[in-house]
């Protein structure tokens, strides 16, 4: 079954094309939108209800610092549950059209499925208080979702396998992970394993020096392919890999700070951007402590909470303080995510090509299934 | 686990006749009452989610889901594919196999370890027979972690050891293959073996084997000749058992397999139910065929144990067992057994610790930065306590619930004797042959619109129903070992039927439910097949938490997971033992 199939099946939902185009088409503003802010009233309903349920896609790490975070300012109980990706987003819906409603907050990487069911009524309808001063226009979805933190990809290595010199050498461009040096030591991440490798291995098909036979000739490294990105993590600092991609450089810098001995580089062309963003389930059993939990997270404090994680917020003008810089600094490798290699997936054609692109990126790969 | 033995069964063995105190009008309506309300809830538990499933099998789309419609395009898909290149063709190959060969060498060295503990005279039986039940109180996370810290390829402890020593560029042990998931498999199912065949031999007769020995057999000849042949239909229902158990075994073939493109039906049917894209009807229609090849095990499994009585030497007199001297072989036999432990349990349980202790990976071993980090974080962690909580609660409910219906069912069973009862035993038994992953998606499809779904309730529901078979299978066949007489005397004085049960039958019965409550727990403890599909955010499981981090890369966490679960189980068992004196007997396991 398709997931578009999968979601689309509501009576009610009217999918209009115009929803499926790119979200920059959405209504930036509507006047029926509830506006979430902290307020001291807010405040005092959330702790009345106690606790709030999240589901979240990203790492556990992150989201474990997000929710003791939450825990120790407010005293509200967290609940978590991962379900990576779109498998949140469809047991939201199948939850829903059973008529449970479990999820409070969707901390979700699937902006196509958060569109789709916020069509069909399942999410609610708000906005940030102060947006335009808050956030930059394509880290949200207007209305509905709100995005926390820059991703950013990086090739991970293990510096015992390949020193960093070579490293920087070799990965200038991501054609360095067809050296014949590494067939069999490259770990990647499937593409159905989240934003992360879906936007990576667009970028790949979609730029001219790369497109599908660099794909293939990837398959012919034969690398491990990981459902997530976390075991290939664990792989890489183990030794079992000597490459993995795609990274993203918040999980590698919490990583570093257990003392994982992993570095990363950044090839010529990589992809930016906001994918993990904030929604409310418009039927949480905890609406007051779910509004409370997405809006605090867009305040200076919420946000210097969230780079416990060594994530780079999205808010404005707060300043870089993860814990990781200053002792990343003091190393002879690392240097800051350069600017001028951000590639920012084109999100039309990530929301309305997904279905074909996803097979034809397994395919390349030799993921069966 | 079952006994689905039907020589073991309570009907077959039960020999009073009635009594003429039942035919009483008022007590036999009564009882009959009590016949159709037990039917009835078993009826309930047992067949609302088959039906489900079969249900499922033939939507369109997902539960709730408005616009689907009936259809047999899954099925056809599944079952069409299985010959023409679908997706469950290549699965099923790896599925049976992967099941041969683990059954064939799971059963080999089950039966040697047994043969070991129960006939020979090698040191330290008692504490091998202990020694060898362990990987019964984990799950099987626990080998997938050991032997991935231990055989993978290019970074496992193994390995590069191997690699030092001899400068050898290749792994001597590569996990991430069909024969290293074979390995691990393996090891997880040989207790079973092992605990199946020491019933075996604890049900024969010696007498025959000492007679062999003085018309002059050797060890050899007498082994040949005499045990194993005596044995065959006890090894072959033991084999097909151990079959079953590895074709729907999905989180070891899961993880290990999904590094090399190697899928098993298990595994894929899970896939179907929690990652991109989530298919259930795909999942019910392949679990009917999972559920399919599951029973032509368990029904030759049923073929081979229903004449057990013919080669397997109950006397009525009772024997004392046999032992063979074997003299300096003794020590060989030992140093095997010992070594079989090591491998199997010893090794994967120390890189689970060691990996526990270790914060990150290192390429290499590095014993200076071992730690405690990884267990201060998991007790830190609000996840730990809602596990800890859900799976103590879930294992000792369960198993008290299991107590319950089992003394309330099986005295049914043994004591009237009618249809209905009979149809209720089968139907009890009847989910121990369903996957637990299909079992799980049948509830899904059964309970989603109703308050149970993802909750607490539905895992106890789940886990009564597939378990409940221990309890009325070994309390009846404690029950059929108590004279009715008994009771009927109490009656007789004025006691009621339940006064007289309670008095008279119950601590006679009092052993037999604590090894069934203690085995249903250790079940319920390390359960992941059927509650990785029904889990919810409040009704995480230690297992599922293991599950979660293990996938998320969190190794060192699921690790530390992993040995503070076995510590509670084991306390658990130790304190049964002292307290109540609990023996988890092989005839219980069985």
């Amino acid at each position: 079954m398709k997931r578009r199939d999968f979601l689309n099946t509501s009576g009610q939902s009217v999918l209009a094309a115009s929803t499926l185009s790119a979200w920059g088409s959405f209504a930036q503003t509507d006047p029926s939108w509830e506006t979430v802010d902290v307020t001291p009233k807010l405040i005092e309903l959330a702790k009345k209800e106690g606790s709030v349920t999240v589901r979240y896609s990203s790492p556990l790490d992150e989201m474990t610092v997000m929710a003791n975070a939450f825990q120790n300012k407010f005293g509200i109980k967290v609940q978590i549950d991962r379900k990576v990706w779109v498998v949140g987003t469809q047991q939201f819906a199948n939850e829903e059209r059973a008529g449970q409603h479990l999820m409070d907050v969707n901390y979700s990487a699937d902006p196509n499925g958060l569109l789709d069911l916020a069509d069909e009524g399942l999410y609610l309808r708000f906005t940030l208080a102060d947006l335009d001063k808050k956030l930059d226009k394509g880290t949200y979805l207007p209305g509905l979702a709100y995005g926390t933190k820059w991703t950013e990809i990086v090739i991970s290595y293990n510096p015992d396998h390949i020193p960093h010199a070579k490293a920087k050498e070799l990965f200038k461009t991501w054609h360095g992970l067809l050296d014949p040096s590494l067939k069999g030591k490259i770990g990647m991440n499937e593409p159905a394993g989240g934003g992360v490798p879906f936007a990576t291995y667009l970028l790949f098909l979609r730029r001219p020096e790369y497109g599908r036979k660099f794909l293939e000739s990837l398959a012919q490294q034969k690398p491990r392919l990981y459902p997530g990105s976390a075991p290939g993590r664990e792989d890489l600092a183990a030794g079992a890999i000597s490459v993995f991609i795609p990274n993203w450089e918040s999980a590698a810098m919490e990583n570093f700070l257990k003392g994982d001995q992993t570095a990363w580089t950044y090839p010529e062309i990589s992809p930016a951007f906001s994918n993990t963003y904030l929604a409310i389930s418009k039927r949480a059993p905890h609406p007051n402590a779910a509004r409370l939990f997405t809006a605090w997270f867009f305040t200076m404090e919420g946000a210097k909470a969230l780079q416990g994680a060594q994530v780079r917020c999205t808010l404005k003008n707060v300043p870089d303080e993860r814990q990781a810089i200053p002792r990343l600094k003091k190393t002879s490798w690392w240097k800051p995510y350069p600017s001028e290699i951000r590639w920012v997936p084109d999100v039309k054609d990530w929301n309305d090509n997904y279905e074909q692109l996803m097979p034809e990126m397994r395919q390349a790969l030799g993921w069966r299934r | 686990m079952s006994s689905l033995n039907p020589s073991s069964s309570p009907i077959s063995s039960n020999s009073h006749s009635p009594s003429p105190t039942s035919t009483q009008p008022a007590f036999k309506a009564r009882i009959n009452l009590n016949e159709t309300l037990s039917f009835l809830l078993v009826s309930l538990m047992v067949l609302v989610p088959l039906a489900a499933l079969m249900y499922g099998a033939v939507r369109s789309k997902s539960p709730g889901s408005p616009k689907a419609v009936y259809t047999l395009k899954n099925l056809e898909t599944v079952y069409l594919g299985l010959f023409s290149g679908g997706w469950t063709e290549s699965v099923t190959i790896n599925s049976l196999a992967l099941a041969i060969p683990v059954m064939l060498v799971s059963c080999v060295i089950g039966i040697f370890l047994a043969w070991a503990v129960s006939r020979t005279d090698i040191p330290a039986r008692k504490t091998m027979s202990a020694l060898f039940l362990i990987p019964m109180l984990y799950s099987p996370l626990v080998g997938i972690i050991g032997w991935v810290v231990l055989a993978d390829p290019n970074a496992g402890l193994i390995n590069t050891a191997w690699s030092a020593l001899t400068s050898s560029p290749d792994p001597i042990l590569d996990i991430y293959s069909f024969s290293g998931i074979v390995w691990v498999m393996i090891f997880y199912f040989t207790p079973y073996a092992f605990v199946l065949n020491v019933g075996i031999f604890q049900s024969m007769d010696p007498s025959i084997e000492e007679a062999a020995s003085v018309a002059g057999a050797n060890l050899w000849q007498r082994l040949s000749f005499v045990t194993l042949p005596i044995m065959l239909g006890g090894i072959a229902s033991c084999a097909l058992f151990i079959f079953t158990l590895a074709l729907e075994q999905f989180a070891i073939p899961g993880f290990l397999g999904s590094h090399i493109h190697l899928e098993t039906l298990a595994y894929s049917i899970f896939v179907r139910t929690n990652t991109y894209p989530i298919d259930l009807p795909g999942a019910a229609a392949a679990g009917t065929l999972l559920m399919l090849l599951a029973s032509v095990g368990l029904y030759f499994y049923k073929k081979f144990t229903r004449h057990s009585e013919r080669y397997i030497t109950v006397t009525a007199r009772g024997f004392k067992s046999g032992v063979t001297r074997l003299g300096q072989l003794r020590w060989v036999v030992f140093g095997l057994c010992v070594m079989i432990f090591v491998l199997g349990t010893l090794l994967p349980l120390c890189a689970v610790a060691l990996r526990a202790l270790m914060p990150v990976r290192t390429t290499g071993l590095d014993l200076s930065g071992l730690n405690f980090k990884n267990f201060e974080a998991l007790l830190s962690s609000q996840d730990i306590l809602i596990g800890l909580k859900n799976s103590v609660l879930l294992g000792v409910v369960t198993a008290c619930i299991c107590a319950l219906l089992g003394l309330w069912i099986s005295y049914q069973i043994i004591r009237q004797k009618s249809r209905l009862m009979s149809a209720a035993e089968y139907l009890v038994s009847l989910p121990i042959g369903i996957p637990g992953t299909v079992f799980g998606i049948g509830m899904v499809w059964a309970y989603v619109g109703t308050p149970l779904y993802l909750t607490l309730w539905i895992l106890l529901l789940a886990f009564v129903t597939r378990y409940m078979v221990y309890g009325v299978r070994m309390i009846g066949n404690g029950l059929s070992q108590i004279d009715r007489v008994l009771e009927e005397a109490a009656r007789v004085a004025g006691a009621s039927p339940g006064h007289s049960f309670w008095q008279v039958n119950f601590p006679l019965l009092k052993p037999v439910v604590s090894s069934m409550w203690l085995l249903v727990f250790m079940i319920v403890m390390r359960e992941v097949s059927a509650s990785v599909i029904l889990y919810g955010v409040d009704s995480v499981t230690l297992p599922i938490l293991t599950w979660t981090y293990l996938f998320d890369g969190n190794y060192g966490t699921a690790s530390a997971l992993s040995i503070v679960q076995l510590v509670i189980v084991a306390l658990i068992v130790a304190l049964c033992r002292l307290t109540l004196g609990t023996k988890l007997n092989p005839h219980a396991v069985e």
